[in-house]
C-alpha cells in the first residue's frame, strides 16, 4: 500500500510552531486524521514532548488520553531530530508509531520535520511521510500546499504565535497548560481566514 | 499558555527577569535578546558592574538565537574591559561554534584546558562541539573522560544518561541517573526519572523499582505530577484509560502477593485523588480539556476501587 499523505495547514501549522518553540531540541507528537482508501489527511496534531528520547510513562499516558478522546482517528505520529543535519529516522518514533499501529489495527504513519528546511526562504515541503513497509519504513507521497500557505505561516512565526503553544510535557508541569492548543488554534484558523 | 510581551516590561522587571534566568539558568535565549534589545540595552551603564553579566548571558542568548551579529558586540564590549580574559575568549569560542568553525572552536577549549585544567567549563565545551558535529559516540567517550576528573557533576551524568539513551542503552542511563542521586538525593526529577527509566525497561522487578521510586519522588515534591500519574501506571488500571496500552508490564500486578496488592492499590486511589483535585482548581478559561481528563481519572478511579 502506498500511501498519499495531505496535511491540512492547522496541524502543518502546529508542527512547525512545536519546533520553533524548541529549537535546540528534538520534539515528538501524535497526528490526527482520517484514511480514505489511499490518502490520509491530518486534520490535527497534538505535541508531546521536546526531547528526543521520550520514555514510557509519559508517551503511554498522552497516547491513552488521545486515544480515548479520538479513537480511530489517532493515525500516526510526528517527530523532529535535535540536529538539524540529522535526517534518520527516531527509533523512539518509530516505536511509538509501531504501538499506534497496535492499537488502532491499523497502519500508523510517520511525519519527519526536515529541520534544515525550517528557515524562512526555503519553498519546499518542510514535512516527510513514511509508512511501513514490511520491517522498513519508506517514504512516501505528501500532498503539498506550496507557497501560499507558507506565507500565512509566516505571518503566524512574525506573532511568535509559538510561544503560546503547549505539549504534554508542558501540561505535566503544570496542567493549566492544554496540550490540545484549542486556544491557539482557533488563533490559527482566524489568521488562515484573514490572509484567503 | 499566558505568555509576556518582553518589549514592554520596564527596566527593572527586565533587570530582575533577566538576573533570575541568570542564576537558574533557564534556557530563554530569544527572550533574553527581546527584553535587551528593546528595554536593557537602552542604558546598559545603569547596571553598573552587574552590565558585565548581563552581557555575558546576552551573547550566549544570542548565539542561541542565531544572531550572531549581537553576540559579536557584546564579544567587543567584553573585551574592551577585559582583554585578557579567558571568559571572554570562551565566548569568542562560542562563536565559532556557532558558526560552524568547529575546529578553530576546539583550538581555543584546547588552549584554555591547558591554561586553566581546574576549569570544567571549557572541557564540557567540548562536548557541546562533538555533539553539533553530531558523533554521538565520541561524546559519550569524552564525558565518560571528564567524568573521570568531574565525578561530581550531575549535569554531566545527566547528558550521559540521555546519550545512552539514544543509544538504546537503558542499563547504563540508569547507572548515570543513580549516579546523580548519589549527588543530590533531595532532587526529585532523578528519582522520577529513574522511575520512569525502570517502567520503560518493563519486568515485574523493574515496575516494582519503578513504583519505589516515583513513592520517593512524592515524598521530597509531594505536588510533582508526574510521579503521581508514574503510580497510577504502575498500578495499570485494566478497563478504561489504559486498556489497550497494557505493555509487558502486566505481570506486574499479577506476581504481586494479595497485601502488596492492597498497598499499592491504595497509593494509586491516593494518587487520584491528588490528580482529581490538582485538575480540579484548572479554570476552564486557561485549559478548556482539563475536564475531559477529570472525566477519565474519576472513572478509573472507580475501576482501582472496586478491585
Amino acid at each position: 500500500m502506498k500511501f498519499n499523505v495531505e496535511t491540512q495547514a492547522l496541524p502543518y501549522s502546529t508542527i512547525i510552531l512545536h519546533c520553533l518553540k524548541y529549537p535546540s531540541k528534538g520534539v515528538f507528537g501524535l497526528l490526527i486524521g482520517h484514511k480514505k482508501g489511499d490518502k490520509v489527511t491530518v486534520t490535527g496534531c497534538i505535541p508531546l514532548c521536546h526531547e528526543s528520547t521520550p520514555l514510557a510513562p509519559p508517551l503511554e499516558l498522552a497516547t491513552a488520553l488521545v486515544h480515548g478522546k479520538f479513537g480511530a482517528s489517532l493515525v500516526g505520529v510526528y517527530f523532529a531530530n535535535a540536529n538539524p543535519s540529522d535526517t534518520s529516522l527516531n527509533m523512539y518514533a518509530i516505536r511509538l508509531a509501531d504501538k499506534i499501529t497496535t492499537v488502532t489495527s491499523s497502519p500508523a504513519i510517520l511525519i519527519q520535520v526536515m529541520n534544515e528546511r525550517l528557515v524562512s526562504d526555503c519553498d519546499q515541503d518542510r514535512l516527510v511521510a513514511f509508512e511501513k513497509d514490511g520491517d522498513s519504513w519508506k517514504e512516501t507521497k505528501t500532498l503539498f500546499q506550496g507557497s501560499n500557505f507558507l506565507r500565512a505561516l509566516q505571518t503566524v512565526i512574525q506573532k511568535k504565535l509559538y510561544r503560546e503553544l503547549a505539549d504534554f510535557e508542558n501540561h505535566l508541569d503544570n496542567p493549566e497548560a492544554d496540550f490540545y492548543n484549542t486556544n491557539l488554534s482557533n488563533k490559527l484558523v482566524q489568521i488562515a481566514e484573514l490572509r484567503s | 499558555m499566558v505568555t509576556t510581551d518582553w518589549t514592554q516590561v520596564s527596566y527593572e522587571e527586565g533587570r530582575q527577569t533577566l538576573k533570575k534566568w541568570r542564576e537558574c539558568g533557564v534556557r530563554r535565549s530569544e527572550e533574553v535578546v527581546e527584553i535587551w534589545e528593546h528595554v536593557i540595552s537602552r542604558s546598559p551603564s545603569s547596571l553598573g558592574d552587574e552590565q558585565w553579566a548581563v552581557l555575558e548571558q546576552v551573547c550566549i542568548a544570542s548565539l542561541d538565537a542565531a544572531r550572531v551579529d549581537l553576540a559579536q558586540e557584546c564579544i567587543d564590549l567584553l573585551h574592551a574591559q577585559f582583554p585578557n580574559s579567558n571568559r571572554v575568549l570562551k565566548l569568542k569560542g562560542m562563536q565559532l561554534e556557532a558558526t560552524e568553525h568547529f575546529q578553530k572552536a576546539l583550538d581555543i577549549y584546547e588552549r584554555l584546558v591547558e591554561e586553566d585544567p581546574n576549569n570544567n567549563s571549557y572541557r564540557k565545551r567540548k562536548v557541546a562541539v562533538l555533539l553539533a558535529q553530531g558523533k554521538r559516540l565520541d561524546a559519550i567517550r569524552a564525558i565518560n573522560e571528564y567524568l573521570k576528573i568531574f565525578l561530581n557533576d550531575p549535569e554531566a551524568w545527566l547528558q550521559l544518561s540521555e546519550l545512552y539513551l539514544l543509544e538504546n542503552d537503558v542499563p547504563k542511563s540508569v547507572h548515570c541517573l543513580e549516579e546523580c542521586v548519589l549527588i543530590q538525593p533531595l532532587n526529585s526529577m532523578y528519582f522520577r526519572r529513574l522511575g520512569d527509566l525502570r517502567y520503560t525497561q518493563g519486568g515485574a522487578d523493574n515496575v516494582e523499582l519503578a513504583r519505589a521510586y516515583y513513592e520517593r519522588a512524592l515524598k521530597i515534591n509531594p505536588t510533582d505530577l508526574r510521579s503521581q500519574y508514574g503510580i497510577l501506571l504502575v498500578r495499570n488500571p485494566s478497563g478504561l484509560l489504559l486498556k489497550d496500552f497494557q505493555s509487558n508490564n502486566q505481570i506486574a500486578s499479577t506476581t504481586k502477593s494479595p497485601s502488596e496488592k492492597k498497598k499499592a492499590g491504595l497509593a494509586a486511589v491516593d494518587a487520584i485523588d491528588n490528580l482529581v483535585n490538582r485538575y480540579q482548581k484548572i479554570s476552564p478559561k486557561s485549559n478548556p480539556e482539563s475536564d475531559g481528563i477529570l472525566n477519565c481519572l474519576e472513572a478509573m478511579k472507580v475501576t482501582i476501587g472496586s478491585k
